[in-house]
């Protein structure tokens, strides 16, 4: 899942940065208003963290350009005031949710996660898929009873694949959400993970869950076609 | 100290006083003329009596004839007694039964009255009149006779005693009128004022806003709800101004609190190596020493605002106070690409509270490290006759935004909250302190050049 953070303390973004990357999301972050929303515009993140007192552009002025341009994605709002005029006119701009500073590193974490599910039209917190199963608080996988350990970026692939289970997910997609600003897009490494998961997930296993669609991309479910 | 006290029952204490002494004063006056009437009544009545028995007697030869005729005394019993003018009694009423009446007080000509006690105890009046008796033969030159009648006064004494009881009892059934009317009256006509001040009741520190309306009501409230009114306005702005600058300050402090315990939550997510940590530590002093200087400002807005500061005069070598001001901002400006010069002459010296200079100096150089444009420069100078000059690339401040950089919570834009030091008090304090210091700090602003002077 790719997160965009824009929160001008900068002891406050580098660390909601380095925890989000801690979680397996791939994070861009910007202390500028106009810069967010730039991001904002040309990457399809799966959530915003928007800071609402910003410098030259205040954050209700990001998410209102933001949700002018037509962007659904779901912002987090993160503001010092805590009055109910303040939320209220957060959540009136177009915020899907807010949290007051000082906030707790685990509460963030949750919202982020229940704006994901709902992103994907998913209320539980595990996926299952045939016989396999993602849980997406423990950042744990298991196929057909057995724990299949991953690393953080096989996870966070998988996890993106099974969001979108059923449909065929383009390389380019997968690059957009599973990596940040700061990574090369060198497709070989996609491969890679490809087949360690394939590897990890579907060896010695029926039925296949991991799908290559030559031309298309990668589709996670069990293929009707095959 | 003075009790409480009513407006309403001092007005209706004071209007019955008033005009129950003036009732009294009327009552009594009043009284004094009615009695005087009727004694004067009841003394003619009297005396035409006593003129008509004196008919009655008749000079003879040798002595006088007078005899009195038996309904002459009535009921109840009356006292007559004639004297002639050597003291013989020519005639007397069987009532006195042989005794005499008191003839010592009567004069020589007229009439004289004159109370006293009847034989029969009662309390009673006397006429004595002097009179010559008809003389039927011619005889001699006729000898005047004294007649002294003596009636009892019970019939006027009721009289004087029920009119008194009238009055009284009028008196009191007026008073009590009065006392009726007046606080009736006063109630009614105070009645604007206990609205007003159930108007007042209503209102407290969370509904400042309401204002008593003035109209219906009378010209003499006017002028009070007037300056109640405007009292309110400025409470009301000087609540939301407190209220506002509360919640600004929790806002600030917020900010680098959410930024230490998220950097110390992720850190704890998993173990790390050693250097790692000592990285984090030195992060999170940052954000510490942020919270200090804030935390620090506010204190002395506190203490200012307080009257309580306190001034220890020291003499200030200002280089090496230019130089320990700007290392917590050295780190940030240099990310951002500025340029500090520290060109203080190195003998310069000022005498002053060394503190105090100290907080407005950071939170000048704090101002410039923060608003200074990305990549420009801020120089520090000495001032001929002052004390610094603090000079920075700019953007520079528009004219009429000039002064406003003092005041307290103002920001150059309106989203700006920065690094949570500069929520707009730094400014503000920084010139109250000189103030205080007896310095003076002014801003000029040019194209790509802003600076703030203290002399």
């Amino acid at each position: 899942m790719r997160v965009l953070v824009i929160e001008d303390y900068e002891l406050l973004r580098v660390s909601v940065v380095s925890g989000l990357q801690q979680l397996g999301y791939a994070v861009d972050a910007t202390g500028d208003g106009a810069e967010g929303v730039w991001y904002a515009a040309n990457h399809p993140y799966d959530a915003v963290i928007l800071d609402l007192m910003l410098p030259t552009l205040g954050g209700l002025e990001v998410l209102g350009r933001v949700r002018a341009a037509g962007n659904t994605v779901p912002v987090l709002v993160l503001t010092a005031k805590d009055s109910v005029e303040d939320r209220v006119a957060g959540l009136d701009h177009g915020a899907d949710d807010y949290l007051v500073k000082p906030f707790a590193f685990a509460e963030l974490a949750a919202r982020l996660r229940a704006l994901v599910r709902r992103r994907y039209d998913r209320n539980a917190l595990v996926i299952r898929i045939a016989d396999l199963e993602i849980d997406t608080l423990k950042r744990s996988v298991q196929r057909g009873g057995d724990i299949v350990p991953l690393s953080a970026r096989e996870y966070a692939l998988l996890e993106y694949l099974a969001n979108r289970t059923g449909h065929v997910v383009t390389r380019t997609e997968i690059w957009e959400h599973v990596y940040d600003a700061a990574d090369e897009p060198w497709s070989n490494v996609l491969d890679v993970y490809i087949s360690h998961l394939r590897r990890k997930l579907d060896h010695g296993r029926t039925p296949k869950l991991i799908h290559t669609r030559r031309g298309q991309g990668y589709l996670l479910g069990e293929d009707k076609d095959e | 100290m003075r009790g409480r006290w009513s407006l309403r029952s001092r007005l209706t204490g004071l209007v019955l006083v008033t005009t129950g002494a003036v009732l009294v004063v009327l009552a009594v006056l009043l009284y004094v003329v009615v009695r005087r009437t009727a004694w004067q009544q009841h003394d003619a009545a009297l005396i035409a009596r006593a003129h008509a028995l004196a008919v009655i007697a008749e000079r003879e030869d040798q002595g006088y004839e007078m005899p009195l005729p038996p309904d002459a005394v009535g009921e109840p019993t009356s006292y007559i007694e004639v004297w002639t003018r050597e003291g013989v009694v020519v005639a007397r009423s069987a009532s006195l039964h042989g005794g005499d009446l008191s003839r010592a007080n009567i004069g020589d000509a007229g009439a004289t009255f004159s109370d006293s006690v009847l034989p029969d105890g009662r309390d009673g009046r006397m006429v004595g009149i002097r009179f010559l008796p008809r003389d039927v033969m011619g005889t001699d030159p006729a000898a005047p006779l004294t007649l002294v009648l003596a009636e009892g006064t019970e019939t006027i004494d009721v009289a004087i005693s029920t009119v008194r009881g009238w009055f009284l009892v009028l008196g009191v059934a007026a008073l009590l009128a009065i006392a009726l009317i007046t606080t009736w009256s006063l109630s009614r006509g105070l009645r604007p004022l206990t609205t007003l001040a159930s108007r007042i009741e209503q209102i407290d520190d969370r509904r400042l806003a309401t204002r008593v309306p003035s109209d219906g009501q009378p010209i003499e409230l006017e002028a009070p709800i007037r300056k109640l009114n405007d009292l309110l306005g400025r409470l009301d702005e000087s609540f939301a101004r407190e209220r506002q600058f509360t919640a600004d300050v929790s806002h600030e402090l917020r900010t680098p609190l959410a930024g230490l315990r998220t950097l110390l939550e992720v850190t704890a997510l998993t173990e790390r190596p050693t250097a790692e940590y000592a990285e984090v530590l030195g992060r999170a002093l940052v954000g510490v020493k942020q919270l200090c200087a804030l935390v620090e400002n506010l204190i002395a807005l506190v203490r200012l605002d307080g009257g309580q500061l306190e001034l220890a005069p020291d003499e200030v070598v200002l280089r090496l106070l230019v130089d320990e001001c700007w290392k917590p901002y050295a780190a940030v400006a240099a990310a951002r690409g500025l340029a500090f010069s520290n060109s203080v002459a190195g003998e310069a010296t000022v005498r002053t509270d060394r503190e105090k200079l100290r907080i407005v100096i950071t939170n000048l150089l704090a101002n410039a490290a923060e608003y200074t444009e990305a990549g420009g420069w801020i120089d520090v100078t000495t001032v001929a006759g002052g004390v610094i000059e603090v000079v920075d690339s700019g953007p520079p401040i528009p004219d009429d935004q000039l002064e406003r950089v003092f005041d307290r919570l103002w920001r150059g834009d309106a989203g700006r909250s920065a690094t949570g030091v500069h929520c707009g008090i730094g400014l503000s304090l920084a010139r109250a302190l000189c103030d205080r210091l007896s310095l003076s700090l002014t801003v000029t602003s040019a194209p790509e050049r802003v600076s703030f002077r203290i002399t």
